[in-house]
């Protein structure tokens, strides 16, 4: 589920960043925290050696004999105790505490870091300028490092215990904060394929509306898609019903008739039925399949040549009429489109053309070169626009026409043209009189 | 009995106007509604078989026209869409009756003739006159144990009359219910039927009033 996606996102996200601004913290603390301990450890050397300048050397000799602590062995502890040196004018060590280092004279006062066995001691030196002794205090090395890092240690203690704690909070958070997108995917969920009612967008958050109402959409457009396809299988069904009820009542013609040239004629009837129901349920196959399977691949196709094999195919049923089926077409004329489907479009314009015609008249397809166009005119009675517009329609006929069609060439035909980028356009026919049919190619 | 058959296709409207013939109905056929609505306003049809699917105008407006005009005759309407809606508004318009396609050409013989028994106030589908027992569905009369084969136009003339008894029914008028528009009428072809009538059930069944037309008196009561 993308829920937890984002959860675990946001979780890691979070607790990455606030880890980094604590460690950000941290830092400065430590750096922080180191001032202010070398700031306190050179205040008590100070002042360790200021006390020990007060007193005389007698009392030195004593502090300096007497033991540094209870624990005087212990590293640990004996930080507090002073060690300290006292050295006369001409360098010569007069007093060592113990635990003090046995470094050399060094005639400087202030403070400075003496090395001394492989340790940096932070010594600080007094001189007493009346008797010219030089006191030097000396703090065990590492006592600042240690103080240091134990604050240091405990922040960072802190903080990991707290980052889980946050994270687990954050997750916890982040879960009740993600629960209407949970629910805008239960109420995806409980849906079947039957229902395409927009989902409920009043109680969702606005970040989450741009994807509800962009899933709306998608629902509404699905919706209709279903219901013109409702439409189409009702209307289709509804067709075929007219054919095979004269089928059927043909047939009982036939098993009732009295004499012999009845019973032929019904006969035929019923062939010629069961032909136009063939014709019917073609062109509703090919108009499905047309509606579910993308475009055969287009190829450079030559119109001229699908024109000329289509009008062939027709000269046939134009003679059965007595029209004049004519074809004008120059050289090559190369389209992108797929054979088989440009012939089926060329087809049923021209099949429309002799139907509709008037008997006698002429079909006439023209072949144009530039712009690439095909067109199929005849002469027959003229077609009004407000008629023309419901043409293309599926299962529209024209009234008054006793030509029988299936209702569908021209919707063939507009999706034909529209899976390779042509336009069909209805307008007059031959010299402006009749009706004809265009189909432009960009 | 004249009925008007109001279908544009072709092959179905073929069908149905040979088929209603056969069971011994004169029919005519239009093929749109406006073609209908002038046949109605002309001829006074015993029932009107009605596709609502028409062109130029619809079978539901022909339909309404026809009741708005006084027009009674009973309708029975074709349909290829079964929805209960579309029924409903039909029968709520003035239909009748209503068959969905396909349908059984025997269930729209025997549709119509209940509606035109009906129409004429009768419950049974046999006509009864004295001893004798007529039944349009099979063109036979029924006296006692005999039974007597009539044609078809035979058997249309007697219904009329039997319907009307007690009333002259016109040449003119007899004919104009017994035969179709572009039906050949040889100009004695009702004596014939008559003259074969009297043969078959007797001379005093049906009388002739001069200058008037054809009769059969009420039974007495």
């Amino acid at each position: 589920m993308s829920g937890h996606g984002i959860r675990r996102r946001l979780v890691v996200l979070l607790s990455a960043s606030v880890a980094l601004v604590w460690a950000g913290m941290l830092a400065f603390t430590w750096i922080d925290t180191r001032e202010e301990v070398a700031e306190q450890a050179d205040a008590r050397l100070e002042e360790g050696a200021r006390t020990i300048m007060l007193l005389d050397l007698p009392k030195l000799a004593a502090l300096a004999r007497a033991p540094a602590g209870p624990d005087d062995d212990d590293d640990d502890d004996d930080d507090l105790s002073l060690r300290f040196q006292v050295w006369d004018n001409a360098g010569v060590l007069r007093l060592s505490s113990r635990g003090a280092p046995q470094t050399g004279y060094r005639p400087g006062v202030g403070h400075a870091m003496l090395d001394h066995r492989r340790y940096a001691w932070h010594t600080y030196a007094l001189r007493d300028p009346m008797q010219g002794y030089q006191v030097r205090v000396f703090e065990r090395p590492g006592v600042r490092g240690r103080l240091v890092n134990q604050t240091a240690t405990r922040m960072a203690q802190v903080l990991l215990v707290g980052l889980p704690v946050l994270a687990l909070l954050a997750w916890i958070s982040i879960g009740y904060g993600l629960r209407p997108l949970r629910r805008v995917s239960d109420a995806i969920a409980l849906r079947d394929a039957t229902r395409l009612d927009p989902i409920d967008r009043t109680a969702i958050p606005v970040e989450v509306q741009p994807l509800v109402d962009a899933l709306n959409r998608l629902l509404a457009r699905l919706s209709a898609s279903l219901a013109h396809e409702r439409a189409f299988t009702a209307d289709a069904a509804h067709e075929l019903r007219t054919p095979l009820a004269a089928i059927k009542i043909q047939a009982e013609v036939a098993l009732g008739a009295v004499d012999e040239a009845e019973r032929s004629h019904a006969m035929r009837q019923i062939i010629h039925g069961v032909n136009r129901t063939t014709h019917l349920v073609r062109q509703l196959l090919l108009l499905a399949r047309l509606d579910q399977a993308p475009a055969a691949p287009a190829q450079p196709v030559d119109l001229a040549r699908i024109a000329a094999d289509s009008a062939a195919r027709f000269a046939g049923a134009a003679l059965d009429k007595g029209m004049m089926l004519e074809l004008v077409a120059g050289d090559a004329c190369t389209v992108s489109a797929e054979p088989v489907a440009l012939g089926v479009l060329v087809d049923n314009l021209i099949d429309n053309a002799i139907k509709y015609g008037r008997p006698g008249g002429q079909v006439r397809v023209v072949v144009e070169p530039a712009p690439i166009a095909l067109a199929v005119l005849g002469d027959g009675p003229a077609i009004d626009r407000a008629v023309q517009a419901r043409l293309v329609d599926r299962f529209y006929r024209a009234e008054g026409n006793a030509a029988e069609g299936s209702g569908l060439g021209l919707s063939i035909v507009v999706r034909i043209a529209q899976a390779y980028g042509a336009r069909l356009q209805l307008g007059p026919g031959i010299n402006g009189s009749g009706f004809g049919a265009t189909v432009s190619f960009e | 009995m004249r009925l008007l058959l109001v279908e544009d296709d072709a092959l179905l409207g073929n069908g149905i106007e040979v088929g209603l013939r056969q069971a011994g109905f004169t029919v005519d056929w239009a093929r749109d509604g406006n073609a209908a609505q002038l046949a109605l306003q002309t001829t006074a049809y015993a029932l009107v078989v009605l596709d609502l699917g028409l062109p130029h105008v619809a079978g539901m407006d022909v339909l309404a026209g026809l009741r708005a005009g006084g027009n009674d005759a009973p309708v029975l309407i074709l349909t290829a869409r079964d929805l209960v809606a579309d029924r409903v508004a039909g029968l709520e318009a003035g239909a009748d009756d209503y068959l969905v396609k396909p349908f059984d050409l025997v269930e729209l013989v025997a549709r119509i003739r209940a509606l035109l028994r009906r129409a004429r106030g009768r419950s049974v589908p046999t006509i009864r006159h004295g001893a004798l027992e007529l039944d349009p569905a099979s063109l036979a009369v029924r006296r006692g144990a005999e039974v007597i084969a009539l044609s078809a136009r035979e058997c249309a003339i007697l219904v009329d009359l039997l319907e009307h008894c007690g009333m002259a029914l016109s040449r003119a008028r007899l004919e104009e219910s017994l035969y179709g528009w572009n039906e050949e009428v040889e100009s004695n072809a009702i004596e014939v039927h008559i003259h074969h009538l009297r043969k078959k059930l007797g001379a005093d069944l049906i009388q002739t009033i001069r200058g008037v037309g054809y009769v059969v008196r009420k039974e007495p009561a």
